[in-house]
């Protein structure tokens, strides 16, 4: 009887905490405060009495908050999306400190670092504290949260340096990619010129996006290459699925319904994707050559055999990084305007050079 | 005896040397005073250097032991499965970190799971232990652990992001410089400890390395011992993982390099120069980093590329029963 009795209490007690989670979980974005961003949904701009805070959130639990009561004129941002925005923005010259400069393939950015105005704080990917401090930021920008760090939090902690979690990767869309420049026109105070470029950015996508919409010729679109023994694929909610329903191709594996990458076999892959029409995405393969060397049965593939196979790795920096992985993801609408010259060249007559793509040689 | 004196000597002289010039090499010079050199000093330097120290130290210790203990020069804290237990467990806890992320529970996570694995694969090793006596085959099973907790570690990395791969991967090479002051301080006060412990048990090993039986016959608990040394030995290889990572090669070429200079079994000569020399290793490869790659090369590459050839000369040059 008395057990009874307990246990009821603690199904109400259960009952209320889950019901007080959920209400945390939804109340940032569905403050009238917040800013209204149109696609991404890892940031936002909240007013809470009369200042500005710029939130990040991961898992839609946790947030964390970064108070924008000032302009932040010295920024370390470790990533290359994060830079070029702000070269979007014109504002390269609030740029103390990147992680390592073989990863861009902005020249700016190497003509700054020859002039001695952004210094290498994790070459090599060892964190150099001491060029940190030196470069003395008022904000870091990487990409994980580095809470493990003891010694960086606490350097981060002592020398009040805000951190940003720049987590651009998480959303699902190109374009809710691309409207992180928001975050950086808030922090550098440049709000309005970081809308109207990510209205350029979508209004272009969006007029690229309506010219495939009624086609009904949806060529079955194979994407990446095995790592090691492993294909990754990509679900599809993913960024890569989305960009080629918006090119008018059909994804082939649209039906794993997931966000991120998981791991799948070779023979898996074959099963679904033998016939398909068009292989884009090769990593740093430069041939249909390289390609066979390194597992000769990626031949049984159709694309390999008709040699529709595209690789995105036109831009290369010396040191072998892509510049679709920089500009690109800032700027969609080119990748969306060369995968739809791979599928319907038809559709953009006028188009004559790719931007990030080109056609696998055979050797 | 006096030559053993003036050798101490000289090395502690060369560790200081190293140290300072660890503490004063970098990538902002002291001197042009572009920043506070408190901060740079207090905040960096410092405790780098005196992670160096006491980590190196602590791993070259627990080498000996092993190696006494087991009575075989392969064993150490990587051969044995210990590291690779608490990698582990280290690694269960950072690929987990938006899981179960706790704010107050951060700082010491690592650091329990570290030493929580060493503990798992220090079990393991008593249980193997147990059932037989014979030092090969408790050395094999380590080895075949060891390649268990990487093939576990290799499902993990396969199924985790690709951030927390990232971030485990950069763990896994080893650093010296991710402690704050007090984390550096609290490593020095364990290091000591782990010294003053160690010379306690002088007697005990002294007796083991003759014969089994000698402990005994002297009216020591001989199993008891071991196994206290043991644990002893999985706590220290535990704080030392959690704080720097897997770090290589000193726990088990220091140990054999002492034992090679050394000639005259003498076990509290033994304690002394392992940890001098350990903690002279890292030093010295940190200057190295420091002065040559403006501190940019992965510890445990550094340490491998100039520490291998030179114990294999060694070992060329002074061939003898290790």
């Amino acid at each position: 009887m008395y057990f009874k009795w307990y246990f009821n209490w603690i199904i109400v007690v259960v009952f209320l905490m889950s019901c007080q989670q959920k209400d945390k979980t939804k109340n940032f974005f569905n403050n009238p405060s917040t800013l209204q961003l149109k696609y991404a949904k890892h940031f936002g701009i909240q007013e809470k009495e009369k200042i500005k805070y710029l939130f990040v959130t991961e898992n839609f639990k946790d947030t964390s908050w970064i108070k924008l009561d000032k302009h932040y004129q010295k920024i370390a941002a470790l990533g290359t999306i994060p830079v070029f925005q702000m070269y979007l923005l014109n504002s390269l010259e609030y740029l103390v400190a990147i992680d390592d400069i073989r990863y861009y393939c902005l020249d700016s950015i190497y003509k700054l670092y020859s002039a001695k105005k952004i210094i290498e704080v994790q070459p090599n990917l060892q964190w150099n504290y001491e060029l940190l401090l030196f470069a003395d930021p008022d904000i870091l920008i990487t990409y994980s949260n580095l809470k493990e760090n003891t010694q960086l939090q606490h350097i981060l902690m002592n020398h009040q340096i805000q951190h940003l979690v720049y987590l651009d990767y998480l959303e699902e869309t190109p374009l809710a990619r691309a409207e992180w420049i928001k975050a950086i026109g808030a922090l550098i105070g440049k709000d309005s010129l970081a809308n109207q470029i990510f209205e350029d950015i979508e209004k272009r996508y969006i007029e690229l996006k309506q010219i495939t919409e009624n086609t009904t010729n949806r060529p079955n679109v194979l994407t990446e290459v095995m790592y090691g023994d492993v294909w990754y694929i990509a679900g599809k909610n993913s960024y890569i699925a989305q960009l080629i329903s918006d090119a008018g191709g059909k994804y082939i594996f649209d039906f794993h319904d997931y966000n991120n990458s998981r791991p799948y076999s070779f023979e898996y892959v074959l099963k679904y994707a033998q016939d398909a029409d068009v292989w884009i995405n090769f990593h740093q393969f430069r041939s249909l050559q390289e390609l066979q060397t390194a597992f000769s049965k990626y031949r049984l593939f159709k694309p390999f055999q008709t040699q529709r196979c595209f690789n995105n790795n036109k831009i290369q920096n010396q040191f072998g990084f892509n510049d679709y992985y920089e500009s690109g993801i800032c700027l969609p609408y080119k990748i969306l305007e060369d995968l739809i010259k791979i599928l319907h060249p038809e559709l953009l007559p006028n188009k004559k050079e790719f931007y990030y793509y080109y056609q696998l040689p055979e050797k | 005896m006096k030559k053993w004196f003036v050798n101490t000597y000289f090395i502690l002289f060369l560790l200081l040397l190293f140290s300072a010039m660890d503490v004063f090499v970098g990538s902002i010079s002291l001197f042009e005073n572009t920043y506070s050199v408190n901060t740079i000093l207090l905040e960096i330097r410092i405790p780098k250097t005196l992670t160096a120290v006491a980590s190196g130290g602590i791993l070259a210790l627990c080498g000996l032991v092993l190696q006494i203990i087991f009575r075989n020069p392969l064993a150490g804290p990587y051969v044995l499965g210990i590291s690779s237990a608490a990698c582990l467990f280290t690694a269960i806890g950072i690929m987990s970190i938006g899981v179960f992320y706790l704010e107050f529970w951060s700082q010491f996570q690592t650091t329990t799971l570290s030493v929580i694995g060493a503990f798992v694969g220090l079990l393991i090793i008593l249980l193997v232990l147990k059932i037989t006596e014979q030092i090969t085959v408790i050395l094999l099973v380590g080895l075949l652990l060891s390649q268990l907790y990487s093939a576990i570690l290799g499902i993990l990395s396969y199924l985790s992001t690709e951030q927390s791969l990232k971030l485990y991967t950069l763990w896994t090479m080893g650093s010296i410089q991710n402690t704050t002051l007090y984390q550096a301080l609290f490593l020095v006060i364990v290091s000591g400890l782990a010294f003053l412990i160690m010379l306690r048990y002088i007697k005990f090993l002294m007796s083991y390395l003759v014969g089994d039986e000698l402990p005994q016959l002297m009216g020591m608990k001989s199993s008891k011992l071991k196994k206290q040394l043991l644990v002893i030995v999985a706590v220290l290889v535990g704080i030392v993982t959690a704080y720097c990572g897997p770090i290589a090669f000193v726990g088990m070429s220091i140990p054999i390099l002492v034992r090679v200079l050394q000639s005259d079994a003498n076990i509290k000569k033994w304690i002394v120069h392992s940890f001098l020399y350990g903690s002279l290793s890292l030093t010295l490869t940190d200057v190295i980093n420091q002065i040559f790659f403006n501190g940019s090369v992965p510890l445990n590459i550094l340490i491998s590329i100039w520490g291998v050839p030179l114990m294999i000369w060694v070992f060329i040059k002074y061939l003898r029963v290790v």
